[in-house]
């Protein structure tokens, strides 16, 4: 009887109470229907969109001297595109979520980079319809870095699958695992440029047992754009942090193998949260 | 993280065991001769934690690996509500084939003499010490030390080892596992569930270091989808589920009690009493209090070395829960909520066991450090560990040096987020109050400062903190300057041991506030006007050299005053800072030193700023944010300093507050039990200065005839004092 009474007053108590959620970045209260989502205004505020990339091909805002290297051209991905600068105030955050644990971040990150895949969508069906007057231009699949076995115990989850995950719920686009990482390497964030670009050979690879379902899947969807032959499937390779884009080529580069297995040609497009 | 299970032989049956390292259960079972079943290669650690200790009859033996399977799942029940049922065979990791070893035979028990476990287990265990390579027990046993009064993530132990004992990191879950066999550690789940959960809306989690609900979901770590992680103590590492949360044995004293100096023995006959009064006068002499500071001083004291009321009751929490599995979840010393939807905070548990526990109600300014000093002493002689938590960082830093100078053969560990000496211990600890997450057990004294303080100050987790690390039969001391209110009426109704100290160190009166009526500021600002009688006190203040400190309720209105006021009094630097201001130390610091003349902030420097010569102005002072307490600290800013005693408070507000007026009532009445205290010459003038000031008000800019000769007065003697 007693039980019941607390329970109803609890109840009570809850639709009474107004809701507000503190905010993930600075613990102020956020007003329900925010931007972003855990995030209040004067956060969301100060968040360093990349309204347009200046960089063609690593989706930089300032001018790139990376992609200007002569082995910048061989790299295996097409293009990438991130949501935000890799400011202070994103380290700030992207640490939090990260190695804070705060997977409430998630949400608010898919959302933004739910707004760079949006761009990047104007982006290539712009170019599109002028050229080829096709229908607008869209991704097949998306899928994420992978982290080793190692990390995902200590941090309990993959940082990147979750925003990825959530993105492509809400844009219903198929998400799935294709890679592994076979070697643990160490945080790339604790090395040293020429490091971060020797380290990852051969780290990445395909998953060892790929569900042969899948890619009849990825079939349908040829036929589907074009009935007639064969068509590059785009696939969304998303990470947190873009920053030379060693990570995103050596995964692209694995990715590739699938052109063999599919017998049509894979494009990788990678989108990462944070360009640095 | 995942853990291994087995089901060992005993004579009932089959039991079944967690372990973090087969193959020293393996070695320790060897001479027992215990047949030993591999379930699990590895599962996650919540529920392998869930299932150890369960029993099961003679018939387990003969099992199948699927019949495990559908026994275990049985028992872990609604705990696998959440999980997919394709995967759970992987999950519960069976399926990897069940392995039996019968290792060794059984060898005459007895050889060895009885350590401290019960009975007749003692004797196999003895045997069964004496069978496991002597290094891995060496290094069990140095474990065991170093995790005395400890509470420690996984994590943490490791990066303790890495620091302490570099040697021991390699093969920590080996070393772990035999520690926790013998007994000396005890494994938990770092969040732990209840037995029905869905019942609460959280999912019934609750993180076992600091006792908040947590929420579940999936996890990379274990694979569990129900796996929960704790929000409110991340910032000291990740407890999740999944993660192990290790606890030492309680701190074991450094040294046999010492018979105390004079031999006093507490509760017997008159004489032995009174002799034990001198004693008590004798020992705080030597810390050189003032007569106020060493009656309250002398009153801790007493409470602290009389022993628990009821010492029963006590030995019980000692010898209870701890000794047993740690699957029993219970811990001794450990309080429990009675429901989990409610949150115990301080009020709370001092209500509960107000035996142990002891206010100092020391007004701002009376030299509270010094009246720990022959606290710590007293526990300290005795061979106890002391803890002194604050809610902050700068007070840690600013008192680590005072404590290391007052007891130079003491190791004072100051511990704080990114502190150098994380893991060092030693029986004075200096910490920051989440520090406390980390012991469990540990302290025979635990001083909490500044009560009322955020952080310390509503957050249940904090308090929950502070209980679990006292070790059981030790005591709590909290200092405050303004108690909550709850623990006030604890006072009033003789619930809890209290001693006041009505009066500043320098034995003048605390100057009392003067209301004053004027229109909110926010008005103020937008006619760019500030009212006449203010600024004439400022002008006041400003011509005999004082320092004005400007509280304002809220950071916007802060820099507004402040521009404002840089135009109304040209070639006066004014700053302004608040708890968003990176520079906030450096303004503090120029404010000290009379660079800046008027500082405008907010409750950020309400308290913990000695500034040596100041007024105070709380605006708004009406303000929902202005509390009694928060009314009182700001008003302590004024007349701290010897040279100084009666600086000005002013409350300028449009209406009249319960607020205002109980700061003033308890400014009051602390003024009045202080009468005792006072020099001789000061009685009464807090009520002539204020006389004095409503002249002055009426007159507009008048001077106080009879003030300067006095102050004058005032420092001579003090000076002729501190000569002598």
């Amino acid at each position: 009887m007693r039980g019941g009474a607390e329970r109803a007053l609890s109840v009570l108590r809850r639709l009474l109470a107004p809701n507000f959620e503190p905010c993930l970045a600075c613990g102020k209260p956020v007003r329900a229907g925010a931007s972003l989502p855990g995030i209040c205004e004067r956060c969301a505020a100060g968040v360093p969109w990349i309204a347009r990339p200046r960089c063609p091909v690593c989706g930089r805002a300032q001018g790139c001297p990376d992609c200007l290297r002569p082995e910048a051209r061989e790299r295996a991905f097409e293009m990438n595109r991130s949501a935000v600068l890799y400011d202070a105030a994103m380290r700030r955050w992207i640490a939090e979520y990260k190695y804070g644990g705060r997977e409430a971040f998630a949400e608010p990150f898919s959302i933004m980079l739910e707004q760079a895949y949006r761009n990047l969508v104007r982006e290539m069906s712009a170019e599109r319809k002028i050229r080829y007057r096709s229908p607008g231009w869209k991704a097949d699949l998306v899928t994420w870095v992978p982290v080793s076995e190692e990390r995902l115990e200590e941090r309990g989850f993959n940082q990147a699958e979750l925003i990825a995950r959530q993105m492509a719920r809400r844009l219903h686009i198929p998400a799935h695992a294709l890679l592994e990482r076979r070697v643990h390497t160490g945080k790339q964030s604790s090395k040293t440029r020429a490091e971060r670009l020797h380290n990852l050979d051969g780290a990445f690879g395909l998953l060892p047992n790929l569900d042969p379902r899948f890619f009849r899947k990825w079939d349908l969807i040829g036929t589907e754009k074009r009935p007639r032959g064969s068509f590059p499937i785009a696939i969304l390779l998303v990470d947190d942090i873009y920053t030379t884009g060693t990570t995103a080529a050596i995964c692209a580069s694995a990715l590739k193998q699938l052109e063999s297995l599919l017998g049509c040609s894979v494009l990788v497009y990678s989108l990462t949260l944070a360009r640095s | 993280m995942k853990a291994a299970l087995y089901a060992a032989e005993t004579t009932e049956g089959m039991v079944l065991c967690l372990t973090l390292h087969a193959e020293v259960d393996r070695l320790w079972r060897r001479e027992t001769g215990a047949k030993m079943v591999l379930i699990s290669s590895g599962m996650p650690l919540q529920w392998a934690i869930r299932l150890n200790g369960t029993q099961f009859g003679k018939e387990a033996a003969d099992w199948s690996v699927a019949e495990w399977g559908r026994r275990l799942r049985r028992e872990l029940g609604s705990v696998l509500v959440r999980e997919n049922p394709q995967t759970m065979d992987s999950l519960l990791g069976i399926g990897s084939g069940v392995e039996g070893c019968t290792a060794g035979s059984t060898q005459p028990a007895g050889q060895k003499p009885q350590r401290g476990e019960s009975g007749g287990e003692s004797l196999a265990a003895a045997a069964q010490e004496a069978a496991c390579p002597n290094r891995l027990t060496g290094q069990a046993e140095r474990l065991a030390s170093l995790m005395e009064g400890r509470s420690l993530l996984s994590g943490e132990l490791c990066s303790m080892l890495k620091e302490s004992a570099p040697e021991l990191e390699p093969d920590w879950k080996a070393i772990v596992q035999l520690a926790y066999l013998r007994g000396v550690l005890f494994l938990r789940s770092a969040v732990e569930g209840s037995r029905n959960p869905g019942r609460q809306n959280s999912g019934g989690h609750r993180c076992a270091r600091c006792g908040s609900q947590a929420r579940g979901g999936p996890c990379g770590s274990c694979g569990s989808a129900d796996c929960a992680r704790c929000e409110a103590c991340r910032a000291l590492g990740r407890s999740r589920s999944c993660e192990l949360l290790l606890q030492g044995r309680p701190q074991a004293r450094s040294g046999r009690p010492r018979s105390r100096p004079l031999g006093e023995s507490a509760g017997s006959g008159l004489p032995a009493v009174r002799e034990a009064n001198a004693g008590l006068r004798a020992r705080l002499a030597r810390w050189k209090l003032s007569a106020a500071q060493a009656s309250a001083a002398e009153h801790a004291l007493r409470f602290l070395e009389t022993e628990p009321l009821s010492p029963a009751g006590a030995a019980a929490e000692k010898g209870g829960v701890r000794g047993t599995a740690a699957a029993s979840g219970g811990q001794a010393g450990v309080p429990r909520s009675p429901k989990s939807g409610f949150k115990p905070d301080t009020a709370h548990y001092a209500a509960s066991d107000p035996g142990s526990r002891f206010l100092l109600w020391a007004v701002t300014g009376a030299g509270k450090t010094e009246m720990l000093f022959p606290l710590i002493e007293s526990v300290r002689s005795r061979g106890g560990s002391v803890l002194v938590a604050t809610p902050r960082r700068d007070v840690v830093l600013e008192l680590a040096p005072r404590l290391r100078k007052a007891f130079p053969d003491e190791a004072v560990v100051a511990l704080y987020g990114g502190s150098e000496e994380r893991w060092r211990r030693s029986g004075l600890t200096l910490a920051t109050t989440h520090q406390l997450l980390r012991f469990a057990g540990a302290f025979d004294l635990v001083v909490i400062d500044e009560l009322d303080a955020f952080p310390f100050h509503g957050d249940p987790m904090l308090a929950y903190a502070a209980e679990v690390c006292r070790a059981s039969g030790g005591k709590t001391v909290y200092l405050s300057a303004t108690p909550p209110a709850e623990l006030q009426s604890l006072v009033r109704r003789n619930r809890l041991a209290c001693a006041k100290v009505p009066v500043r160190y320098h034995r003048h009166p605390l100057p009392v506030p003067e209301r004053l009526r004027a229109p909110s500021l926010a008005e103020c600002l937008r006619r760019r006007s500030l009212p006449a009688p203010l600024l004439r006190r400022w002008r006041t203040s400003l011509e005999r050299g004082a320092q004005i400190f400007i509280f304002v309720p809220k950071i916007v209105l802060a820099e507004a005053l402040a521009v404002l006021l840089r135009r109304t009094f040209r070639g006066i630097p004014v700053g302004a800072t608040s708890s968003e201001d990176e520079a906030r130390g450096g303004k503090v610091l120029s404010f000290r030193s009379a660079d800046l003349r008027i500082l405008v902030t907010t409750t950020i420097l309400e308290r913990g700023v000695t500034v040596p010569r100041s007024d105070v102005y709380v605006l708004d002072a009406d303000s929902g944010l202005f509390d009694e307490a928060s009314l009182v600290q700001m008003a302590g800013r004024a007349g701290r300093s010897a040279d100084d005693p009666a600086g000005r408070v002013v409350f300028a507000a449009a209406q009249n507050t319960k607020a205002q007026a109980g700061a003033c009532r308890q400014i009051r009445r602390m003024n009045r039990l202080a009468k005792p205290f006072l020099l001789p010459e000061t009685v009464g003038r807090g009520r002539l200065l204020q006389v004095g000031r409503l002249v002055e008000a009426v007159c507009g800019k008048g001077c106080l005839p009879f003030r300067k000769p006095e102050k004058k007065a005032a420092s001579e003697r003090d000076n002729r004092e501190k000569r002598r």
